[in-house]
C-alpha cells in the first residue's frame, strides 16, 4: 500500500519518470484505457437487446461453471516439466479473440499491423512499422505494433485474472525476422495507480526459415508502468495476470513478421531464482 | 568645460560599449569560421543573410528533411485527421511549453547556422566536435543559448551517424556550464533547480537510452560536475547505468556493435545468424569472377551444411524443389532479403500397432503413449512445412541471380541436375505467406 502512495506522490510531484512530456493533470486515471477509449455510446434499447442474447447464452455457461465447481478436478500442483498451452494457434478460430493495435489506430503514427493465418495454420503477426511522425506538434516519437490475448471471462462477462502461479517459465515457439519483440504481461490490479503495471522482457528472434523455441523464466520479467521501468521492483505475482501481449517497437522502419505456433507455460523445478533484479531500497529513491 | 565634457565622454563610451555588447549578444554565437566572418561585419548585410537563409530553406520544417532515400517507401496512406478522434477528451501527453523568447529563437537559428557552415566537411565525430568547439569559443564564459544549441546538435546526431557513439554525447554534455546548475540542497533539487536545462539533459539521456548507449564513469563524473549529486538528471543517469548494462548481453544471437559497410559481410552475418546447423558452411560467389559473360554484376552468399547435401541426395527426381523467397531478415536496422531452397515435407509413415500385440501390454493413465515401431529421427532441416535444403542472399535478389545460385549448387549437389526447380518468388519485401480468412472459411465449409 505504501508503494502505491509513494508512486502516486512521485507521479504528481517529481516528473522524473516522464521528463519531456507531462500528462494532463488528473489525480486519478479516468478509464482503464488510459485515455485511449474509443467506445461510442449506443442507445439503451440496442444494448438491452444485445444483453438479452448474451444472457440467454451465458445461463448455460453459468450452469456448467457451477457443475465444474463441485467437480473440482482442476490441476492443483504442477510437477517437474508439466506444461500447459496458454494459447495454441491452430486455424482461423483461434486468431479471432486476439486484439491487434498499432499507433495508426490511435492517430499517432502510420504503422500497420495485422494478424493473419499462415500457410501452416499458425498465427502470423505482420505489417509495416513506420517511424514517420504525424504533424500534430505533440508527438516526439512513434512506431509500435502490438498483439494481445483476450481477457479471461466467466459467465455474464465477468472478468477474472489468469492464474499462472504453478509455472516458472514461459515457452514460445516462434519464427521471426531478426527483430527483438517485447513480451508484455499486464497485471490485474484494483487501484488505478497500478492499472498499467506491466511485466516485460524481450523476445529475441534469429530470423530465417527455422522455428525457434524460447523458454523464458518469469523471474526475469521486470516491472514497468506506461512504458517506463519502475525504480521499486517487485516479484511478479502470477495469479493476477490480466492478459499477455507481444509488442514491436524497436525504432526501425520496415516490414515485420512473426509467426507464432504456441504460447505455453512450463514448470521447471531446477529453476531456483525468484527474481533476477535487486530488491533493496536505493538512496536515490527519495520521498 | 572639462568638467562637463568628461561625463559626456563617459556616457558616449558607455553607449558605444552598450552597442558592442548588444551586437555581441545577438551575433556572437554565429560561427567564427572563415567563410562567414567577412560577411557578418556589418548589420545590414547580416539581415540580408538571414533573409536569404529563410528563402533557401533554413526555416523549412524538419519532417521534410528527415525523409531520406535510405528507408524503403512506406505504403500509401492518408494523414490521420485529429478530428476523427472518437473520444472528445484528448488525454494524450502534451509537451511542456516554455515561453519562447525572441532571444531563444535567435539562438536556435544561430546554432543551426553553426552546423550549416560545416556542411562541406565530412560528417564525422571530428566535425561534430568542432561544431561544439565553435560554440564554446564564442560563448565559453556565459554560455548563452546552450540549451538551444544542444537541442539542435542532438537532432543532428542521426545525420552524422553518431547515434551509437558515446563520445558524441560526451561532447554534447560538455557544452553545459560547470558548477552553476548544481542545486545547493536536497529540497532545492526536489523543486527542480534550472528546469529547462535539466529537461534538456534528461532528453539527451533518453535518446541515449533509446539507442542503447551505455554511459561510463567519465560521463558520470561529467554530469556530476554539471548538475550535482541530487538533481533529477543524475537520478536518471543512475537509472540508465543500472538498467542498460543488465540487458547488454541479453541477446543470445548477438549482433556486432558496428555493422560492416560491405554487403557481402552483412549477408554472411545474417546467414550465420539464421543457420541453425553447426556444420553450416558459407560460400561466396561473384558473378564477374565465375562467369565469362555475366548478366549482372552481383554476389551470391549461400549457406548449406553437409546434412542438407545428404537430404538432396535422397530426393527423388519426380518431385519438384522450390525456391521460395523475398523473406526479410534484420540485423538491428539493416534489412536484407533471403531466399530458401525448399522441398515438400515427407508424409509421416503411419504407425501401425497390432491390436493383438497390445493386448497384454497395458498402458496406465500415468504412462505416456509411445509408438512402438521404429521411425528414424528427423534432422533439424526437416520441418513440418518443408525440408530446408539451403539459403542464400544475393546482391540484386533478382530471378537471374537465383538461377545462377542453383547452377552453382549443382557442383556440390549433382543430384540437383535431375530435379525440376520451381521458382515461387514474390515481389521483394512482400514475402508473407498469408491465407486469407475468406479462403479459409471456404475450405472449412467445403470440408
Amino acid at each position: 500500500m505504501m508503494s502505491v502512495l509513494t508512486r502516486q506522490i512521485l507521479h504528481l510531484c517529481s516528473r522524473c519518470h516522464s521528463p519531456v512530456i507531462t500528462s494532463v493533470n488528473f489525480i486519478h486515471e479516468i478509464d482503464r484505457k488510459g485515455g485511449y477509449n474509443h467506445r461510442v455510446e449506443r442507445p439503451v434499447t440496442e444494448r438491452l437487446k444485445e444483453g438479452y442474447e448474451i444472457f440467454k447464452k451465458d445461463i448455460k455457461v453459468f450452469g456448467e461453471e457451477m457443475k465444474d465447481k463441485w467437480r473440482e478436478d482442476r490441476m492443483l500442483i504442477a510437477n517437474h516439466n508439466d506444461y500447459e498451452y496458454f494459447w495454441k494457434f491452430d486455424g482461423a478460430k483461434t486468431l479471432e479473440p486476439w486484439v491487434v493495435t498499432s499507433d495508426r489506430d490511435n492517430l499517432e503514427g502510420f504503422s500497420k499491423a495485422e494478424m493473419a493465418l499462415s500457410k501452416n495454420n499458425k498465427a502470423l503477426f505482420h505489417g509495416y512499422l513506420s517511424q514517420r511522425l504525424p504533424k500534430d506538434g505533440i508527438l516526439t516519437s512513434t512506431g509500435y505494433a502490438n498483439m494481445r490475448s483476450p481477457l479471461k471471462t466467466r459467465s455474464f462477462q465477468r472478468q477474472e485474472p489468469y492464474d499462472w502461479s504453478m509455472f516458472t517459465h514461459l515457452i514460445l515457439r516462434v519464427r521471426g525476422d531478426g527483430r527483438p519483440y517485447q513480451l508484455c504481461i499486464l497485471m490485474h490490479r484494483y487501484f488505478d495507480v497500478q492499472w498499467f503495471d506491466m511485466y516485460n522482457y524481450t523476445l529475441f528472434t534469429r530470423g530465417g526459415p527455422y522455428w525457434q523455441i524460447a523458454k523464458i523464466p518469469f523471474s526475469k520479467f521486470f516491472l514497468s508502468h506506461k512504458g517506463r521501468i519502475l525504480d521499486e521492483q517487485r516479484k511478479i505475482d502470477l495469479d493476477n495476470v490480466r492478459n499477455f501481449g507481444i509488442t514491436l517497437a524497436d525504432n526501425v522502419e520496415g516490414p515485420f513478421q512473426l509467426e507464432v505456433d504456441y504460447i505455453g507455460l512450463i514448470n521447471d523445478e531446477s529453476h531456483a531464482e525468484e527474481f533476477a533484479y535487486e530488491l533493496y531500497r536505493h538512496e536515490f529513491i527519495t520521498l | 568645460m572639462l568638467k562637463i565634457t568628461e561625463p559626456m565622454q563617459c556616457i558616449a563610451r558607455l553607449v558605444i560599449k552598450r552597442q558592442k555588447l548588444l551586437s555581441s549578444l545577438y551575433h556572437s554565437s554565429v560561427p567564427s569560421c572563415k567563410e562567414n566572418k567577412d560577411i557578418i561585419s556589418t548589420d545590414k548585410e547580416n539581415i540580408q543573410i538571414i533573409k536569404k537563409e529563410t528563402d533557401t530553406g533554413l526555416m523549412r520544417p524538419k519532417f521534410e528533411a528527415s525523409q531520406d532515400i535510405q528507408s524503403p517507401p512506406p505504403p500509401e496512406e492518408d494523414q490521420p485527421n485529429p478530428r476523427d478522434r472518437k473520444n472528445k477528451i484528448d488525454m494524450r501527453f502534451i509537451p511542456k511549453t516554455y515561453t519562447k523568447t525572441p532571444q531563444a529563437i535567435q539562438f536556435t537559428k544561430k546554432s543551426a547556422l553553426i552546423f550549416d557552415s560545416l556542411e562541406s566537411k565530412p560528417k564525422t565525430l571530428q566535425t561534430f566536435k568542432t561544431a561544439c568547439n565553435i560554440y564554446l569559443d564564442k560563448e565559453g564564459l556565459y554560455r548563452r543559448g546552450h540549451v538551444e544549441f544542444i537541442y539542435a546538435a542532438r537532432d543532428k546526431l542521426k545525420e552524422y551517424n553518431l547515434n551509437y557513439d558515446l563520445n558524441a554525447y560526451k561532447a554534447l554534455m560538455n557544452v553545459f556550464p560547470k558548477e552553476r546548475l548544481k542545486p545547493r540542497s536536497k529540497i532545492e533539487a526536489e523543486f527542480r533547480r534550472y528546469p529547462k536545462q535539466q529537461d534538456c539533459a534528461i532528453e539527451v539521456l533518453d535518446t541515449m537510452g533509446k539507442n542503447g548507449v551505455i554511459p561510463d564513469v567519465q560521463f558520470y563524473n561529467l554530469i556530476l560536475s554539471v548538475f550535482g549529486e541530487y538533481s533529477h538528471v543524475t537520478r536518471k543517469l543512475q537509472r540508465t547505468m543500472y538498467w542498460l548494462p543488465k540487458f547488454k548481453h541479453a541477446n543470445p544471437w548477438p549482433i556486432p556493435k558496428l555493422l560492416p559497410d560491405n554487403k557481402i559481410e552483412l549477408a554472411k552475418l545474417a546467414l550465420k545468424r539464421m543457420a541453425f546447423d553447426i556444420n553450416n558452411e558459407l560460400t561466396v560467389w561473384k558473378t564477374t569472377e565465375t562467369e565469362e559473360n555475366p548478366n549482372e554484376d552481383t554476389f551470391i552468399v549461400s549457406a548449406q551444411s553437409e546434412k542438407q547435401r545428404e537430404l538432396i541426395k535422397k530426393l527423388s527426381p519426380d518431385k519438384a524443389v522450390f525456391v521460395d523467397g523475398g523473406y526479410n531478415v534484420y540485423l538491428r536496422n539493416v534489412m536484407q532479403t533471403y531466399f530458401v531452397l525448399r522441398a515438400d515435407p515427407e508424409h509421416e509413415p503411419e504407425v501401425k500397432v497390432d491390436e493383438e500385440e497390445d493386448l497384454f501390454n497395458w498402458t496406465t493413465i500415468f504412462e505416456e503413449e509411445k509408438p512402438s515401431s521404429i521411425v528414424p529421427k528427423k534432422s533439424v532441416h526437416e520441418q513440418e512445412d518443408g525440408v530446408i535444403l539451403g539459403m542464400c542472399i544475393t546482391g540484386s535478389s533478382t530471378r537471374d541471380s537465383l538461377v545462377s545460385w542453383i547452377r552453382y549448387l549443382q557442383d556440390s549437389n549433382p543430384n540437383l541436375e535431375h530435379i525440376p526447380v520451381v521458382f515461387t518468388l514474390k515481389t521483394v519485401g512482400q514475402g508473407t505467406d498469408v491465407v486469407k480468412y475468406e479462403q479459409q472459411n471456404q475450405k472449412q465449409s467445403a470440408s
